[in-house]
């Protein structure tokens, strides 16, 4: 009975509604008319009144609203403070934000200076004021500065960024038509130490080199933008320093070109130390040659000799071609095309994997490359960063040289570093992966890494044999020269020939050497290269990598390791020993032999 | 007077010392607007010099130079690998290593006497200690 009666209602309602609106809309209009018209014996004075109530009722709301507030403001006690005290303080102008180290350091801050300028439609006597000034400026001529004030133009630099005194005896002349403008200055407190990476910013503070032009926009845009702090880069200035005297003492011993190295965190690839020798003071750009003012150790590509063995010993055991108890045929000279592969140490005899390393055979290295193979070796190398541009927050970053076609004969040369170039940094990145259990580090310069997941590159028991072969190297092979007591250094030695148009240029040698410390766990990677180094009598006239580039690592590691926290153990030890070792004929287990 | 008189005049009343109080109001927000502009001037001129300061720090705290003055007017070396150690490697402190020998005697019975405790660096050493470096 329910449903039929709900039906019953809802039908009669939609049946009935339309009617019964049009009834009340009818009702409606005839009483609006009813009031319209004022027959009920009421004057029109009578009505504008009673309108007049409802406007006088506002007006009456809005005064007292008024006078409440007044009485408010006038006899209480405000509770809180005006807001406009609390306003931000929006803090002086600056140009640019700060730029620090790891510790806060700061690398780069803005000074306010005055700078001189004219308005040369109001200069009187222009030759006389350029005279004037002229005495008191040094790097700007009389004549130059004449042109200046003669040029009728509205306003005309004449000097930017005065000193303090500059300011006080210009100001003391009083030449009418010249003033002073405030301005921001770039100021870089620790001179050339950080040049290369810092870099520097124009007169205008404009970013253009290094971190200052890569961050060129973040850093003006302070502080509107996020970056309400400084920013803070991964160095440390206290290993920076350590890294820069011991290559400037190196260059100067050897007589070097020029020198370069690098301090980075092996797992996050923070770099803790970035050096190029010979460098500039930023605050003087101008007076640097070009020289001084290219980056060795990022921009600069290299072949880099033995060192890349390092890889190509990783590569073949990760592709499983080759155990370290393998031997590998360097019984003569390998002949291919009209090349010839010899050795610098010849043992003509066949070689385990650790005796290819560390007698640094370069036919051991091409045989064992031959067999992973061209189109393997290439997937490798880019797998592990070698073969693209260098990704680092600085605008100075090479492209590596890389063979093409690749053939079987750079095949061979690669395994042993020849007819392939790449950055400093590059090379640090794709080593640090081969030690630091196997994850791909990509090289970064702001402090706390990149963020990301980390990838694996190489497997995590080619990791381990390749401490044991790094550390087995520094013990007894081309790197003892790296050694650091306590530090538990491992590396490779690399000695380059420079190469030229046509061929390469004889005693003109590029020799490295990097290295992972402490060798049980690798936390940072040093990389030191010697650009052009000469013999000496100390070195019995050798300029390679062990005798020149090693003990730079060895000074830089000794120096370093304390700053940075790292326990020195003590390498005799038996757990160290069971980490570490790994006997010339490629057996890990310590209890053979000792 | 009328009522309407008396309303009057006391609003009158009112709003005149409703006036003279903002007038007050209104010359002490200058007043402390004044004051705000002389405090952030204060600030500016503060924060720049902050500025020349840290940049001053900076510059007198160059590794170079710390590096020279340390080299002339102190005798410290850089830290040896044999000056490093962990403090689970220190020795017991004497008055601990007593106890725990004589705890040990205790249970074992032994009668072998407790060692003498000999210091690990000698009065001789101590003092040339206070140098590094100094053999």
């Amino acid at each position: 009975m329910n449903a039929p009666t709900f039906m019953d209602r809802h039908d009669a309602d939609l049946t009935r509604s339309p009617p019964d609106e049009e009834v009340r809309v009818a009702a409606t209009s005839t009483a609006r008319s009813k009031k319209r018209e004022p027959r009920s014996g009421n004057t029109a004075l009578d009505t504008a009144h009673r309108r007049l109530i409802p406007l006088a009722a506002c007006f009456a709301l809005g005064f007292s609203i008024i006078g409440v507030r007044l009485f408010d403001l006038a006899a209480l006690q405000p509770e809180t403070d005006p807001r406009i005290a609390n306003n931000d303080w929006p803090g002086i102008v600056r140009a640019r934000a700060d730029i620090t180290d790891r510790n806060g350091v700061v690398l780069a801050t803005d000074l306010v200076v005055a700078s001189l300028y004219a308005e040369p439609k109001l200069v009187q006597n222009a030759p006389r004021a350029a005279a004037e000034l002229a005495a008191l400026l040094p790097g700007i001529t009389q004549p130059e500065l004449r042109s200046r004030l003669e040029s009728g133009k509205n306003f005309a630099w004449l000097k930017r960024h005065l000193t303090p005194k500059e300011q006080a005896d210009v100001n003391r002349l009083g030449i009418p038509g010249v003033g002073f403008q405030q301005e921001q200055r770039r100021l870089y407190p620790l001179g050339a130490l950080t040049a290369h990476v810092v870099g520097y910013s124009d007169v205008d503070n404009k970013g253009i080199a290094g971190i200052e032009q890569y961050f060129d926009n973040a850093l003006r845009a302070f502080p509107q933008s996020g970056l309400s702090a400084p920013l803070k880069l991964s160095l440390d200035i206290r290993v920076q320093f350590a890294v820069r005297e011991e290559l400037l003492r190196a260059m100067t011993e050897f007589r070097t070109k020029g020198a370069a190295g690098i301090v980075m965190s092996a797992a996050t690839g923070e770099i803790l130390a970035l050096v190029s020798v010979p460098d500039f003071d930023p605050n003087r750009v101008g007076e640097a040659s070009p020289d001084a003012r290219f980056n060795r150790a990022t921009l600069g590509v290299f072949e880099p000799g033995s060192t890349m063995k390092v890889l190509t010993v990783a590569m073949a055991l990760d592709y499983g071609t080759a155990r370290l108890e393998k031997k590998f045929d360097a019984t003569k000279p390998i002949k291919i095309s009209r090349f010839t592969i010899h050795d610098d140490h010849a043992k003509n005899r066949w070689l385990t994997v650790p005796e290819v390393f560390v007698y640094s055979s370069n036919i051991g290295a091409a045989r064992m490359a031959m067999e992973v193979g061209a189109e393997r070796q290439r997937d490798y190398l880019r797998k592990l960063g070698l073969l693209d541009r260098l990704s680092v927050e600085l605008p100075e970053a090479g492209t590596p040289l890389t063979p093409d076609p690749w053939r079987e004969i750079n095949t061979m040369t690669v395994a042993f570093g020849h007819g392939i170039a790449m950055s400093l940094l590059q090379y640090a990145a794709g080593f640090a992966a081969t030690v630091n259990g196997g994850f791909k580090v990509s090289p970064t310069l702001l402090a706390g890494g990149r963020p990301g997941v980390r990838e694996r590159v190489v497997s995590a028991d080619t990791s381990d044999a390749l401490r044991r072969l790094l550390r087995l190297n520094v013990e007894e092979g081309t790197g003892k020269q790296a050694e650091s007591a306590g530090y538990l250094v491992g590396g490779k030695t690399g000695t380059a020939e420079k190469a030229v148009e046509g061929g390469y240029k004889k005693n003109a040698l590029v020799s490295s050497f990097v290295a992972a410390f402490p060798m049980n766990d690798p936390a940072y990677v040093v990389l030191v290269m010697l650009d052009e180094p000469n013999g000496t009598q100390n070195t019995q006239g050798f300029a390679t990598g062990g005798w020149t580039a090693a003990p730079v690592v060895s000074r830089i590691v000794s120096r370093a390791g304390p700053m940075l926290g790292v326990m020195p153990v003590d390498d005799k030890s038996k757990e160290i020993r069971s980490r570490l070792y790994v006997s010339l004929d490629g057996r890990r287990s310590a209890s053979v032999g000792f | 007077m009328t009522r309407a008189g008396i309303i009057l005049g006391s609003a009158v009343l009112v709003a005149a010392a409703l006036s003279v109080g903002v007038y007050a109001m209104k010359y002490e927000v200058e007043r402390l607007d004044d004051q705000v502009v002389a405090l952030q001037k204060k600030l500016a001129l503060q924060e720049e010099s902050l500025q020349v300061l840290e940049a001053e720090w900076s510059f007198l705290n160059r590794p170079e130079r710390l590096q020279q003055l340390a080299a002339r007017h102190l005798a410290l070396r850089p830290v040896a690998v044999r000056q490093i150690g962990a403090i689970e490697a220190l020795p017991l402190r004497a008055s601990a290593r007593t106890e725990l020998e004589t705890r040990t005697t205790a249970q074992t019975e032994s009668r072998v006497p407790p060692l003498r405790l000999t210091p690990a660096v000698s009065p001789a050493q101590a003092t040339t200690a206070g140098k590094w470096g100094v053999p």
